[in-house]
């Protein structure tokens, strides 16, 4: 029985490593964005630093969606998604593996790109360590409202369903960024907490309803 | 059967723990001290805020506010009606900024010469609806 | 009690009371709200602070109060759906959801107008205008989920999904984004009715319980379209439309 989750991790994990479009397409992705933002506001050491935890989130937000979007689609084509639905095994379990398979592969990745990158936006180093403890307790919510958002839109991926999800990470972008913003006070605890907080809320919440999601194009 | 039964206690057991974890962390969160803003008090009280930048709030004591003619320069004492702080803004004030209403400043307070310098003043929007007859009236009795 | 509860769920049954109580119900919204409004603009007085700006409150009230109510009677039915799949409650979210879309904008329409004078700008980030924008974000990105599938059955599921985690989230949202303010700027420029003189509260009751009222005759209409819409091919429906010729 527990044979089937582990070959589940283990398949995902090859696919991931064997292909280097889902390992690199986020980390190309999320390098030209960050690119971008000096090319559209200048150079200026103290604004880009002003800005740069900012960058740096909303970059990795966008990345981190896009690279859940197609997690459940390959499952779904080649019918595959059909016999694990059928198996009676714990699809909340499977879903998780799954889930948490991506994160490693997409996001995990991004987080160590993001301390290097911010170093080029100027940022300062101890509020660089913060930013990637708000990445690291922030993604997985992003990952989860991704996939959440491939599975409602399995039959055709479209813009639809990250367009829904983006308003819904808002708590987390705006508790990464404020204790960021804070990591010279005793507050920066306070937003941390609370990341943590809706991260563990969000993860029985999230699972179910992609669950829910994936089972509509089965009714 | 017993898989649908055995699934369930997966997903129901992770919820709990998951939602517990979430409980303990909000539970932790309340329990650090937050001050999204302080007043004239906490200032000139003993403990020492450093910070580079903080917000205060409380009353425009009565004429305390001093405009500078030829510039954008502004003196005035912010009350919490136990202590007052001095408050020195450069720019354009808030239409709704007068004496005795609330206004609120973010800047940086220096402990040496015990002077908020502000960046930025935001007037208090009253949250009273009042009619200008019943406000007369009001004014009138006291 | 059951009985009654069963009957209104059934679409004919539903139709039927709709079709009947519906011009009533429209006549009376739309005498309330007129009766509220110009009360307020023409017989309330002046504010002190504001002066008569503050009049479009017996607009801007209203809507926004009508905005947030529709998003959580949506997760109501979103509940009642995936629970017991009742369909009156799909037809419920898809009819209101437009109807909440068009009063959040309304909403920060009439914000815009009146913060002009009174902020002296159209927008500003302010907690509840922020949240308010997100909720008019949201009504929209469930609106294009409509037409997003081929089954009626997947698009009822996938719109009580979005709705049932919109209105988990929406609390959070709020304060988070209220958190973010008091750290950024104005938290001081909110606007709460609470406080407001006996003259002028009466007038804007008036003016809540209209656009209610307006909201729930329209909301009728509307889901009766939808309920045209799916059952257009049953027995009911084509009796009703050979009573009429």
């Amino acid at each position: 029985m527990k044979s089937f989750y582990f070959k589940t991790f283990q398949r995902d994990s090859k696919v991931y490593l064997s292909r280097s479009s889902s390992f690199l397409g986020p980390i190309v992705f999320f390098l030209i964005t960050i690119t971008l933002y000096p090319l559209a506001f200048g150079s200026d050491e103290e604004k880009l630093a002003e800005l740069s935890a900012g960058i740096i989130w909303i970059s990795i937000l966008l990345a981190n969606l896009l690279s859940h979007q197609f997690i459940f689609n390959e499952d779904y084509k080649d019918g595959s998604l059909d016999l694990v639905l059928a198996s009676g095994k714990s699809l909340f379990l499977w879903a998780s593996i799954k889930i948490f398979v991506n994160w490693c592969f997409s996001s995990l990745p991004l987080i160590f790109l993001s301390l290097l990158t911010s170093f080029m936006l100027y940022l300062p180093f101890d509020a660089a360590l913060i930013l990637a403890l708000t990445l690291f307790l922030g993604t997985p919510i992003l990952s989860m409202f991704g996939a959440l958002a491939g599975a409602l839109t399995l039959e055709r991926g479209n813009i639809v369903g990250s367009s829904i999800v983006i308003p819904m990470c808002l708590p987390a972008l705006i508790l990464g960024i404020l204790a960021i913003q804070s990591y010279k006070n005793e507050e920066v605890l306070f937003y941390i907490f609370l990341l943590a907080a809706f991260l563990f809320f969000s993860i029985p919440i999230l699972i179910a309803s992609c669950l829910g999601a994936i089972r509509l194009h089965f009714e | 059967m017993r898989t649908k039964r055995r699934n369930r206690v997966i997903f129901v057991s992770s919820l709990i723990a998951s939602l517990s974890v979430a409980f303990t962390f909000i539970v932790l969160a309340m329990n650090e001290n937050v001050d999204f803003y302080y007043t004239p008090s906490d200032l000139t009280g003993s403990k020492i805020i450093n910070k580079d930048s903080l917000r205060i709030g409380g009353l425009v004591q009565e004429d305390s506010i001093n405009i500078s003619k030829d510039s954008l320069e502004t003196n005035f004492l912010v009350t919490d009606l136990e202590n007052s702080i001095e408050v020195y803004y450069e720019g354009i004030l808030p239409n709704l900024f007068k004496e005795n209403s609330g206004v609120i400043a973010r800047g940086f307070y220096d402990y040496s010469d015990g002077i908020f310098y502000a960046k930025e003043i935001l007037a208090k929007h009253d949250e009273n609806y009042i009619p200008k007859e019943v406000k007369k009236a009001l004014v009138n009795d006291s | 009690m059951r009985q009654f509860f069963n009957q209104l769920i059934s679409f004919p049954y539903f139709f039927k009371i709709a079709q009947i109580s519906f011009p009533y119900l429209f006549l009376l919204s739309i005498s309330v709200i007129l009766l509220g409004v110009l009360w307020g603009v023409f017989f309330s007085p002046v504010d002190v602070t504001q002066g008569e700006v503050y009049r479009i409150i017996y607009l801007h009230v209203p809507a926004a109060s009508v905005a947030q109510s529709i998003y959580y009677t949506m997760v109501i039915a979103s509940v009642t759906y995936l629970i017991w799949r009742i369909k009156m409650a799909s037809v419920f979210m898809i009819s209101m959801a437009p109807l909440g879309a068009i009063f959040t904008f309304l909403a920060l329409f009439t914000g815009a107008v009146w913060g002009q004078p009174t902020w002296g700008t159209w927008w500003v980030w302010d907690a509840r205008l922020t949240s308010t924008l997100i909720l008019l974000i949201l009504y929209l990105a469930i609106i294009s989920l409509f037409s997003s599938f081929d089954r009626r059955a997947s698009i009822d599921q996938a719109v009580s999904i979005v709705v049932l985690i919109g209105g988990i989230n929406l609390p959070i949202i709020k304060l988070s984004v209220e958190w973010w303010n008091t750290l950024h700027q104005s938290a001081s420029i909110t606007l709460s009715g609470s406080s407001i003189d006996n003259e002028m509260l009466i007038p804007l009751l008036i003016s809540i319980l209209g656009f209610y009222l307006y909201v729930t005759a329209i909301g009728m209409r509307r889901m009766q379209v939808e309920i045209l819409k799916r059952e257009i091919s049953h027995n009911w429906v084509k009796r009703i439309f050979q009573e009429k010729k």
